[in-house]
């Protein structure tokens, strides 16, 4: 019986996707030395609807949905889904904070300079939230019994390469959609690039997992495996997401990588289309995994 | 007689309460009253996850003898009856609204065999360790979902090695077997133990148990059922439901090695979260060359 289903499949999505946009443009602007900040930014700006748009979708499919709350009176350590559910909402205090104390701090009666400090922590507290926030995606249905999810350890590392390449597929295709290529143009160029690693690293991940669930040994594992290569997950599993997802999109960006943005049509509808490959190619691989492991 | 030097000193003290703005016994007040709000708030119960104390002073367990079983499911009756069930007939499988069956699996031309099917009231279990509400807990040596905390996430569905909680139909909390802790609590047997009718079940001390459960499998090993064995001994740290099986687990569809499903839960945390680490280098080589 299918307990969880389309909901949770957009939640772990969306949360993955947040958590991951947060985190490529964190990087993206320490280490490219950026101060203005539009880069953490519009990845909260897409992040915070996302995120909330999850939770809407996780409370929606609980049982009890006006329960919810139970979630916030209890803390158990052993459980991803309640530590996943504080982080959650850490996330989101912490990127709501973020966005307020950017937008005021020129009427905050607080010193620029703390402000300054205190900006500079929550960016770093975000950071290291984003990174649990895309774990937990995975550990969530790794700590139970079903063989697709628990036979292996790469479930998570699984999601969390999924996260970084859909967050930073939806920042790339935010930053030409919005023009913010003019002004960041090398930075956009840095991400194809890095998202090209990325899927890489996923089709990897990828191949790994199914090779361990063939060999594992565990009750259920090889029959899962099975369903997804060559049974009825077989079509959305190679064409969403190794084709799609992770060739044609690797191609695309590769191609086109060295080039900048503005340079020609061509590689701004790549970009484009390879961006919208790896962002739904993430859904499918999320749905995927969440439906086939209760088959 | 207090001296002018007795009240130069204790007006010292007040003067040094008074910079640091906070006597002592202000701070530990403060600290238990902090301690009890956090406390109050996170609810969490320490002893969630352990053994806890058995109810009456001795760890209790019902002993479901399948070489015993004649599959007249009056203790399926008694159950539905006892927790107001919907009484379907035959209802096949666990579900929200049944909560023990008679499983009958095949066997060749001979007679099917047959297995009683609920909770097993693990002593590790999957449930209790996944809940975040704390709805899932331990009774004493029992295992209960309280109805009024639950909010029906599935987690517990999805984590039983025995695939015993069900969240619907119809949608809702969380249901399964409570091993009538309500009134075996007040010294009675559970409904399904009483209801059978050919001591297929037995309800006593788990020790005691455990002694007949041996015995009586080197007898089926003797009178021609080679692979007679015990279950439910020490799986998962000792299961409240102890089953004498004829067959290995596995032919009853049974979890040969039932595993704890957060067992390893650090080790999948951790490894997300190394991957996130190490994807921050090549990311750093990229962007540390943005101009």
């Amino acid at each position: 019986m299918i307990t969880w289903g389309y909901q949770i499949c957009l939640d772990l999505w969306l949360a993955g996707l947040a958590a991951g946009s947060y985190f490529v443009a964190f990087l993206a602007e320490r280490f490219g030395k950026h101060t203005d900040h539009q880069l953490l930014h519009t990845a909260l700006y897409i992040g915070i609807p996302a995120a909330l748009t999850g939770v809407i979708f996780l409370i929606t499919d609980l049982g009890y949905p006006l329960r919810f709350w139970h979630l916030f009176v209890f803390i158990n350590f052993k459980s991803p889904m309640s530590l996943g559910s504080w982080l959650l909402m850490l996330w989101m205090a912490i990127a709501v904070l973020i966005v307020l104390l950017w937008h005021t701090r020129n009427r905050l009666p607080i010193k620029p300079g703390i402000l300054h400090r205190i900006m500079g922590y929550l960016r770093w507290a975000g950071f290291f939230v984003s990174m649990l926030l895309m774990t937990y995606t995975g550990a969530l249905l790794a700590a139970s019994v079903r063989p697709l999810w628990a036979s292996t350890f790469l479930l998570p590392p699984l999601f969390v390469v999924s996260a970084i390449s859909t967050g930073a597929a939806i920042l790339i295709l935010t930053g030409l959609i919005t023009r913010m290529w003019k002004t960041h143009g090398e930075t956009i160029r840095r991400m194809i690039q890095a998202v090209s690693i990325v899927i890489m690293v996923e089709l990897v991940i990828l191949t790994v997992f199914v090779l361990w669930l063939s060999q594992s040994g565990i009750p259920g594992a090889n029959e899962s495996m099975k369903m997804l290569t060559i049974g009825m997950l077989a079509v959305p599993f190679w064409l969403g997401v190794v084709f799609l997802a992770i060739l044609v999109a690797f191609v695309l960006y590769v191609t086109h990588w060295n080039k900048k943005v503005g340079d020609h049509r061509a590689v701004f509808g790549a970009s484009v289309v390879s961006s919208v490959f790896v962002i739904f190619g993430g859904l499918i691989l999320r749905f995927v995994i969440v439906i086939g492991g209760q088959i | 007689m207090t001296s002018s030097k007795d009240i130069q000193e204790s007006q010292k003290i007040t003067k040094s309460e008074s910079k640091s703005g906070i006597s002592r016994k202000d701070f530990l007040f403060s600290a238990v009253g902090l301690f009890a709000v956090v406390g109050g708030i996170t609810r969490h119960d320490f002893a969630n996850n352990a053994f806890a104390k058995p109810l009456n002073g001795t760890r209790m367990a019902v002993l479901y003898d399948s070489s015993k079983c004649i599959g007249c499911r009056l203790c399926e009756a008694a159950c539905k009856r006892k927790n107001q069930l919907s009484q379907e007939k035959n209802p096949g499988e666990l579900s929200k609204t049944t909560w023990t069956i008679i499983q009958a699996t095949p066997y060749g031309n001979k007679p099917d065999l047959l297995l009683k099917r609920q909770c097993m009231h693990c002593t590790d279990a999957s449930c209790v360790a996944v809940c975040p509400t704390g709805a899932a807990m331990r009774k004493g040596e029992y295992v209960v979902i309280d109805q009024y905390v639950c909010i029906g996430c599935g987690y517990c569905e999805a984590s039983c090695p025995f695939g015993v909680p069900h969240t619907n139909p119809p949608k809702g909390t969380a249901e399964k077997c409570t091993f009538c802790y309500d009134i075996v609590k007040t010294g009675s047997k559970p409904a399904c133990v009483e209801a059978c009718p050919i001591g297929a079940l037995k309800f006593g001390a788990r020790t005691d148990l455990l002694t007949t459960a041996k015995t009586w499998v080197h007898k089926l090993v003797e009178v021609g059922w080679p692979e007679a064995q015990l279950y439910g001994e020490n799986e998962l740290g000792g299961l409240g439901m102890i089953y004498i099986l004829l067959k290995p687990p596995a032919f009853y569809g049974l979890p040969e090695q039932p595993r704890l499903a957060t067992k390893n839960v650090l080790v999948q945390w951790a490894s997300g979260s190394l991957t996130a680490a190490a994807l921050v280098a090549p990311l750093w080589f990229l962007f540390k060359r943005i101009s």
